[in-house]
């Protein structure tokens, strides 16, 4: 791609055609978001219908297909109405801090060995830093509605967010202590050769406590404690209307995919193949099953997304005090724990990973 | 060229909203300005090459730290008239801390800093190696004590922040979910054969 920028355009500096190559992949990952969002709502709805043994949406296009396309144009024709004691400035920020982080996490995520905007040492940190910065965007939105409901919602976001974070973040250290980095890269590279060398296996515990804590990162059901339709009527984002609803969901269902992509680098083996190593299809025309690939990737998300989907329509709500419960007596000592046990591994040679 | 436009652009952001986090009256605003100043503080950081140390500031503060500031702030809801007296009350002292400040930068920036040549062997091995792995062995190998000591007293802060504001209360009321799970049918029902009456 470099070489046939540069021989169209030869009067570009190495510089600029980085900036060119690194702006066309941002185009392309944005736009493979929002392509994602919209079937992923549309998948949702459908999932979620046939559990419940209905239809689903089945009116827009050919068995709905279109209905998440009307949605979007009906949103973004309806009057943005701002409440007249809300404080405007922050109320029209609040989206954006939600969804400009939500986005710029996808910088550092590899979609293959080759294909990653941004590959920089401190990955994870960095992915860890970037989901913790969206609780912003809830809270300022909660107080700015100036709303009893929002408001309450935002608080318990806040403290939900809080305490799923330090969860997460030492489930990450687990990663990070078997893969040796903090570059996804890397990570995915040290789980090749086969299912047994996933992640999932000797870390079994903290993928458990990793998706857990996404989904209460990202408020999805059960977690959902800041929209609690049943108590709080949509917490946080009550007073939105039109676009300002639809950034919410928007950067909603983005972290959705990230937390559901980052789980299948993290502990799934990324782009490796399930049937790596498999010599049953060697020489024969199924071998391409067994080679590492984009659509691996996207499978093994688009399980978790199923998953998330699954959850919403298999539990409860939780209550608040069982929430935070969960959160800071289950799954932290959970994590702090399997670290130890994780460097007895170590010290033992136990595992897929060698002491280098 | 552009690297020296990308700082005196973050640096003039961050000066403007350190100021704004003093100026703006209401104490929400004046939170969500500290948020940007450690934001851009992170961002001058990047260009030092200091990546880590970049996204822990901003991990830490802006993560935890401001999150629970905010938390408080917007509790409290405190009221706008006596911040303000309250602010005039205290400027002297304000105004003689920041000087203090001053005069420490200006020792430190002015007189000794030949001792912080970029030359160093540090900063050098840091573009090799990685701002993260540099850390981590110059941590764990040459001020492993230090950073263990650092561990510990954080460790006792945590401890000693717990039981100052734990407050066991009684005839509180807990649930118990092994004893709910454990209940036995028989021992709460009885189920009773009533005869018809008519």
């Amino acid at each position: 791609m470099e070489e046939i920028i540069s021989s169209v355009f030869d009067f570009l500096t190495p510089q600029a055609i980085g900036v060119i190559i690194s702006m066309i992949k941002i185009v392309i990952v944005l736009i493979g978001l929002i392509l994602t969002v919209v079937f992923l709502v549309y998948f949702e709805r459908k999932v979620l219908a046939y559990m419940h043994s209905r239809i689903g949406p089945n009116r827009v296009g050919p068995f709905g297909l279109l209905q998440s396309i009307a949605d979007t144009l009906k949103l973004l024709l309806k009057e943005i109405i701002i409440p007249a004691k809300s404080d405007k400035f922050l109320f029209l920020l609040a989206p954006i801090l939600l969804l400009v982080p939500a986005l710029a996490a996808w910088a550092v995520v590899p979609l293959n060995p080759h294909f990653i905007i941004a590959d920089i040492d401190a990955g994870l940190l960095y992915l860890l830093a970037l989901t913790s910065f969206g609780v912003y965007g809830v809270i300022l939105a909660g107080w700015a509605s100036n709303s009893k409901y929002a408001f309450l919602g935002s608080m318990r976001a806040a403290a939900q967010m809080v305490a799923y974070e330090i969860a997460m973040g030492f489930a990450l250290v687990g990663v990070l202590m078997a893969g040796g980095s903090l570059k996804l890269g890397v990570i995915v590279e040290a789980q090749s050769g086969g299912i047994f060398n996933w992640f999932w296996i000797p870390l079994f515990p903290l993928f458990i406590v990793y998706f857990i804590s996404g989904i209460a990162e990202t408020n999805r059901h059960p977690f959902d404690l800041s929209e609690g339709e049943a108590e709080i009527v949509a917490g946080f984002h009550v007073e939105y209307s039109g676009m300002g609803f639809a950034i919410f969901f928007l950067a909603e269902y983005i972290n959705m995919a990230l937390i559901s992509i980052l789980t299948s680098i993290m502990f799934l083996g990324g782009w490796e193949s399930i049937f790596s190593g498999f010599t049953l299809f060697e020489s024969t025309y199924l071998d391409f099953l067994t080679q590492p690939s984009i659509f691996w990737l996207l499978l093994k998300t688009l399980f978790f997304l199923f998953v998330f989907v699954w959850l919403r329509a298999s539990f409860p709500r939780y209550r608040y005090d069982q929430l935070m419960t969960l959160g800071w007596k289950v799954l932290i000592p959970i994590t702090i724990i399997w670290i130890g046990v994780e460097c007895v591994m170590f010290v033992l040679e136990i595992g897929p990973w060698s002491l280098s | 060229m552009i690297k020296e436009l990308i700082f005196y652009s973050f640096s003039s952001v961050l000066i403007c909203s350190s100021l704004a986090v003093v100026l703006f009256r209401n104490p929400v605003y004046s939170a969500v300005s500290l948020i940007l100043s450690f934001i851009t503080s992170g961002f001058l950081w990047l260009l030092l090459e200091a990546e880590f140390l970049a996204i822990v500031l901003i991990l830490v503060y802006v993560g935890a730290v401001m999150v629970l500031f905010l938390f408080v702030i917007m509790m409290l809801n405190i009221n706008k008239e006596t911040e303000k007296s309250s602010f005039n009350s205290v400027a002297p002292f304000a105004v003689f801390i920041g000087l203090i400040i001053v005069a420490e930068l200006i020792t430190i920036i002015w007189i000794n800093s030949s001792q912080f040549s970029t030359s160093s062997t540090v900063i050098q091995q840091s573009s090799q190696m990685g701002n993260t792995l540099l850390l981590g062995t110059e941590l764990f190998t040459n001020y492993i004590l230090d950073f263990e000591i650092a561990g510990f007293i954080l460790l006792l802060a945590i401890i000693v922040a717990i039981s100052l504001t734990l407050r066991p209360r009684k005839n509180l009321k807990t649930q118990v979910a092994s004893e709910q799970i454990n209940v036995d049918p028989k021992k709460r029902m009885k189920l009773v054969d009533l005869k018809e009456t008519k």
